[in-house]
């Protein structure tokens, strides 16, 4: 097995693989050209059709022989033929000067040429380079198909290349596989544009060489490649395990999603879709690492199919609840403000939690209709209470980084607020974690912006997962909310120096913390004790539907 | 001798030859190495096994093999051998004819294995 280092892989010698029985044949052919090139023998066509799987990616031309044993040089070019990702690399066939059929018919099989024994260096030497100009001119065409980074087709140009293979009349069976790299988004906070591209490259190829039954492949996400296979039955997955080795470039992780047997009248985008979904549920989950998509998603998919149909319906008829979550000063105990979280409350499938829905909407785009739409109702709150008399603390709204790339928030935010004449200090912006979106600029500037126009900005889930100290840097923030995971961990635990350690580092940087999901006295105190600002939990309050969080103000109000 | 005097004591092209490998160190690498290769022997071998296909494969690879090293006449005779058994053309020689063919084949074949033999030990 080949084990491409990246330093071979970025060699810019490009490689020839030659398959030919005859020993001598290939020595020689090797000492014309190895000047120029590096050279890969094979003995026979499997042996060809093997290092040529394994070796794809960096191989500029074949040279064939016609006759061999156990496979001949027809066969290795059926082979290839059917196999649509080996299209870009060109086959020239070495007949003897009097086998017009055998040229003719490896033409048809899909060789670019031919040359004929014995070799005249010089003729071999520019039909190769011949070769490789044209398929590096025609590449230039494919750029708008492929990747240019994994040179796998791109996500449109997958979709299409898979519906015309599934489309052929035969009763061949397919499978998918989705590989997708986990914490992207921390993984590009860390390295370099370089290093995440030689990634992409170096999963590529590996999985190019442990599954032989590629028949395509694509990039269809940032994170995610999409490989439509022959079918395999279970049991194969177990080299997936030893995809990511000690070649890799940078550490990392991936999962698999895998679709047997697919229906071919489906779409390839929804068919990816969903294994994508399946993995999203195991994303917590270390100890798994490939997921099959019947055993898992045929149930969560008729839950997340039912909310896709009622959503919008949900949304006119305001089944989408705002709850306040109280938070309190820990030094003098006084309620200091409210968090807004969301309920689904559904006339039949009941009272359906954010981490069931929001994942789905972020990913299909409703959050961006259904965050304004809370965000209103917070500020209808806040006038509500006004007018009340009641006492009017600050409510912080959930912005998901998803949206910051789609719609001017800032903006939105501003305005809002100020037609319902409100003061910018009343309305805290947290930014939450999210699986989907990449970092931006666009995060950075409209923070900066709600920042400078008086918004308090709190970064959520502190030490949760993603986050990192980048964000911490480079977002204009005023608040650290600490996860309720840490603040589990060191209750459980009873060691709060982790806890310590973030709210020195608030400190530094001149940020208050919130302690999230406080649930004991001990917790409280120990929290109260290392300098912790705020606090919200059980130990204080559940989430509190409308009225009884008006209740709730009035009887906290000191 | 000389690369060739080699060439000419087996009648075979020295210019030819130097068409593939232009260095006479190449030359003298490669003709030296002939000796292990095998086309000679399967073909002697599926001769009398009265395999078609091993005949047609080893006559094929014979017939490379010489025609790269320029030995013109052997890699010809293993030519004919060759397109007599490809596969799906009907036989045009006689039994006895191959049988001679294979013979001529052969006696060449040793000659010229015993003259590169002398050359690669005067080469020390």
């Amino acid at each position: 097995m080949d084990n491409i280092s990246p330093i071979e892989v970025f060699s810019s010698k490009k490689s020839i693989l030659v398959v030919d029985d005859n020993t001598m044949n290939r020595e020689i052919l090797s000492e014309i050209l190895s000047g120029d090139y590096e050279i890969l023998q094979a003995e026979n066509g499997k042996i060809g059709l093997s290092l040529m799987q394994e070796n794809f990616s960096r191989l500029s031309v074949v040279l064939l022989d016609v006759y061999m044993p156990v496979c001949n040089g027809f066969e290795f070019l059926e082979y290839k033929q059917v196999n649509h990702v080996f299209d870009t690399l060109p086959v020239i066939v070495m007949t003897a000067s009097n086998s017009v059929e055998d040229e003719i018919k490896c033409l048809a099989l899909g060789a670019s040429d031919f040359v004929t024994k014995p070799f005249v260096p010089e003729v071999m030497r520019n039909r190769i380079k011949s070769i490789i100009r044209l398929k590096e001119s025609s590449a230039m065409l494919d750029n708008l198909e492929k990747d240019r980074v994994t040179q796998l087709f791109s996500k449109e140009f997958f979709a299409f290349y898979a519906k015309k293979i599934l489309a052929e009349p035969t009763s061949a069976k397919y499978d998918i596989v989705c590989a997708k790299i986990q914490n992207f988004q921390s993984l590009n906070e860390r390295y370099n544009q370089k290093y995440i591209d030689d990634t992409l490259v170096y999963l590529t190829r590996r999985l190019q060489a442990v599954i032989p039954e590629i028949v395509i492949g694509g990039k269809i996400g940032p994170d995610v490649l999409a490989f439509l296979i022959q079918h395999k039955e279970k049991g194969w997955e177990q080299v997936l395990k030893n995809a990511v080795d000690a070649g890799s470039p940078i550490p990392f992780t991936v999962k698999y999603g895998i679709i047997q047997d697919i229906d071919r009248g489906k779409s390839v985008a929804s068919l990816c879709e969903r294994t994508l979904i399946a993995l999203n549920n195991v994303k917590e989950r270390f100890d798994i690492n490939i997921v099959w998509y019947d055993e898992v998603l045929q149930r969560l998919l008729l839950q997340e199919q039912m909310m896709i149909d009622e959503m919008e319906d949900a949304l006119k008829d305001k089944q989408f609840h705002v709850y306040f979550q109280p938070k309190h000063d820990m030094q003098t105990g006084c309620i200091s403000g409210a968090e807004a979280l969301v309920r689904w409350i559904h006339p039949t499938m009941g009272v359906i939690s954010p981490k069931a829905f929001i994942p789905l909407f972020e990913r299909n785009g409703f959050l961006a209709l259904l965050d304004p739409y809370i965000w209103e109702e917070c500020c209808q709150e806040i006038v509500r209470c006004r007018e009340k008399g009641l006492p009017v603390v600050p409510i912080s709204i959930n912005v998901s980084r998803a949206l910051f790339d789609i719609q001017n928030i800032a903006d939105q935010i501003i305005n809002m607020t100020d037609r319902y004449g409100i003061d910018h200090s009343l309305l805290h912006v947290e930014l939450t974690e999210s699986a989907c979106a990449e970092h931006s600029i666009a995060i950075e500037e409209a923070l900066e912006k709600l920042h400078d126009n008086g918004f308090i900005v709190e970064l959520d889930d502190f030490g949760a997962g993603y986050s990192t100290l980048t964000s911490l840097r480079t977002l204009a923030l005023d608040v650290m909310k600490l996860d309720m995971s840490i603040i589990r961990y060191a209750s459980s635990t009873n060691d709060y120096s982790i806890i310590r350690y973030a709210i020195l580092l608030a400190e530094c940087m001149k940020l208050k913390t919130v302690a999230e999901g406080v649930e004991t006295r001990e917790e409280r105190d120990a929290l109260r004790v290392l300098g912790c600002d705020y606090a919200q939990g059980y130990y204080y309050s559940k989430c509190l539907p409308l009225e009884e969080f008006e209740t709730y103000l009035i009887e906290h109000n000191t | 001798m000389t690369l060739q005097e080699l060439y000419a004591s087996i009648n075979g092209s020295y210019d030819a030859v130097k068409q593939v490998l232009s260095m006479d160190s190449l030359i003298s690498k490669f003709i030296i190495r002939l000796s292990s290769d095998d086309s000679c022997e399967r073909l002697m071998k599926a001769a009398s096994a009265n395999d078609a296909k091993g005949m047609f494969e080893a006559a094929h690879s014979m017939k490379g093999v010489c025609a790269n090293l320029g030995l013109l006449d052997l890699s010809s005779m293993a030519g004919d051998v060759a397109e007599e058994f490809r596969p799906g053309k009907a036989r045009k020689m006689s039994d006895e004819a191959l049988a001679i063919h294979l013979g001529v084949i052969k006696e060449k074949y040793k000659a010229t294995m015993e003259a590169i033999q002398k050359f690669a030990s005067e080469q020390g």
